[in-house]
């Protein structure tokens, strides 16, 4: 078979072949017969068909998930025009199954659970119930009374609503009913909070998606993480294709994205599988332990297992968001990537608007363009390193934070602080990074030479990450100074 | 006063892309921010030369930040907010 390319005779060999298939596949979005096939109701299958497969085969999806991926899409397919609704409606089943973001909050909802006359399963729904129905009366209120401070501020309302919340919470008996509703409660609203905010920004700013439709945005079907990855409806309607032709070319991106995360999923597979298996090299955070526990493993396994997480780090980050990126501009709103080459930075604040943009766009909008539009407006770099704080260290510790809650349900004191303190310090030294990425003036630029320019940023920017994973950390196990130990025997001090 | 305000905009946004490497030519309805040609830190400056160049006020908390996400959109933004 041969492949009609500018390449003439040398698709005969094998390798040159591959590349023209590749070259052919990675430019499919752009090749007109391509595009006229994908806008066919036989393309339309065939994509959503080896889309589908793509996700079986080489993610590790539930079949339930899976199922419920098909059926929304397969409602989008069929009706366009009405995918809003498609998504709400699936969204909305999606939080019902499954409304914890964590399993260490479905864990304590079953284990609060025992003390009451009440199954999980019933705890779980009434607290959804009662989550949707809140989420409504709190957007239709805001609506109502749009000029009022809190609709206009809405997120920092619902911060200072929601800890007030979970100190409620903390002051209840535990055995109660009141308790383990309210921690149950507490687990959706964490789940979905920062759905939540985008849904009520959004609302503020004037998007026209009715209130019954946000409410299916709290935690959309294509969400596996508790970041909003293509935020809500009012971001989503920047990148929505409006036409058969649009629509098509969303979906041939969806497919190849969808591809590239099977293939970076086997990559992350066989290395995981050589490196912490073959090899059987500790885990970086087996390897802290180790050490603690008087265990210490050589000085190449230790800094082996700091490299291997941060290569294993970045290819997983970019498997699960490139996967829900896919699904996305299945339904047909083509957003940017979540990961996009994070190894090409050349500075700190580079690499962190790469490697998890969600994520990042996320503190910037709820944290860092707050700070920055109101407070030290006359010193300009004292404003950007101060929003960064608030962003990077505040903001992310926070939304870790939050999401751990679920701790002050059985220990409601300060005993349970010192869990925090690892996320604390990682956060810290974050902020710290990007705000002297961002304040320094220089940029490295072409004529400095290709190890100037292209080396020397990459690997400290690198050196930065891979060090400050060793601090990246919710569990709490492995204390801030046998970090700090491990920090330094890898430099023999 | 648009025209000013365009040429200033226009002027400043170039000057951007330009510190960053992004050449080509930009039209007045390309996408800045969202597309992600350009960052957050970007958006900063974008947001000084606003306060600094046509005395506007961002802090107010009906402002939306997509309104600067094009040249046009703050060509329009700065009119919208001096009128």
């Amino acid at each position: 078979m041969s492949i009609d390319t500018a390449y003439g005779s040398a698709t005969r060999h094998p390798v040159a072949r591959f590349f023209a298939w590749r070259r052919a596949w990675l430019a499919m979005d752009k090749n007109d017969r391509a595009i006229a096939f994908a806008a066919t109701p036989a393309g339309v299958l065939a994509i959503h068909a080896g889309f589908l497969l793509t996700l079986a085969v080489s993610l590790d999806l539930s079949a339930g998930l899976l199922a419920m991926t098909a059926m929304a899409l397969a409602g989008c397919a069929l009706w366009p025009a009405r995918r809003k609704l498609v998504i709400a409606g699936a969204g909305l089943a999606y939080v019902t199954l499954r409304p914890f973001r964590i399993e260490e909050w479905s864990q304590t909802v079953e284990s609060l659970a025992t003390a009451v006359p009440l199954p999980p399963v019933a705890l779980q729904s009434a607290a959804v119930a009662l989550f949707l129905a809140i989420a409504w009366i709190a957007l239709e209120t805001q609506r109502r009374f749009a000029h009022t401070g809190i609709a206009k501020r809405p997120v920092r309302a619902m911060l200072v609503l929601f800890f007030a919340t979970v100190a409620a919470a903390a002051t209840l008996s535990q055995g109660s009913l009141a308790h383990t509703g309210l921690w149950s409660f507490i687990g959706v609203w964490a789940s979905c909070f920062w759905f939540f905010a985008y849904a009520l920004v959004d609302q503020k700013t004037g998007d026209p998606s009715a209130n019954y439709q946000r409410l299916g945005m709290m935690r959309p079907f294509w969400s596996g993480s508790a970041t909003p990855i293509g935020k809500n409806f009012g971001y989503l309607s920047k990148f929505e294709a409006h036409d058969p032709s649009e629509l098509a070319v969303t979906r041939l991106k969806a497919l190849k994205l969808v591809v590239w995360a099977g293939i970076l999923n086997g990559i992350y597979f066989l290395a995981a599988h050589v490196i912490h298996g073959a090899a059987a090299v500790p885990t970086l955070q087996e390897a802290i332990l180790l050490q603690a526990g008087g265990q210490e493993a050589s000085l190449g396994v230790r800094w082996t297992s700091l490299l291997s997480n941060y290569f294993l780090d970045l290819l997983l980050i970019s498997v699960w968001g490139h996967a829900i990126v896919a699904v996305v501009r299945m339904v047909g709103y083509r957003i940017p990537r979540n990961t996009w080459n994070p190894m090409a930075s050349r500075s700190i604040s580079e690499f962190w608007n790469r490697y998890f943009f969600y994520f990042k766009e996320l503190l910037v909008d709820f944290f860092f363009y707050p700070a920055f539009l109101r407070f030290f407006k006359k010193q300009p770099r004292l404003r950007i390193a101060f929003a960064t704080l608030c962003a990077a260290g505040f903001g992310n510790f926070l939304y870790h934070f939050m999401r751990e809650t679920y701790v002050f349900a059985y220990t409601p004191n300060v005993e349970t602080l010192p869990k925090f303190y690892n996320a604390g310090f990682y956060s810290l030294v974050l902020a710290t990074g990007l705000i002297v990425s961002q304040l320094r003036g220089h940029r490295p630029k072409p004529e400095d030479g290709f190890y100037a320019y292209h080396v020397r940023p990459r690997l400290g920017v690198m050196a930065f990450f891979c060090l400050l994973k060793i601090f990246d950390d919710i569990t709490g196990v492995g204390t801030l100074g046998e970090r700090f130990a491990f920090l330094f025997r890898l430099f023999g001090v | 006063m648009d025209n000013s305000a365009h040429n200033t905009i226009r002027g400043a946004i170039e000057a951007i892309l330009a510190a960053r490497g992004i050449d080509g030519p930009v039209s007045d309805t390309d996408s800045l921010f969202i597309s992600g040609r350009l960052d957050s830190l970007a958006a900063t400056e974008v947001m000084m030369m606003l306060e600094s160049d046509f005395n506007l006020d961002l802090a107010d908390p009906d402002f939306d930040m997509s309104r600067l996400d094009t040249i046009a959109d703050l060509t329009r933004l700065v009119t919208d907010m001096a009128a």
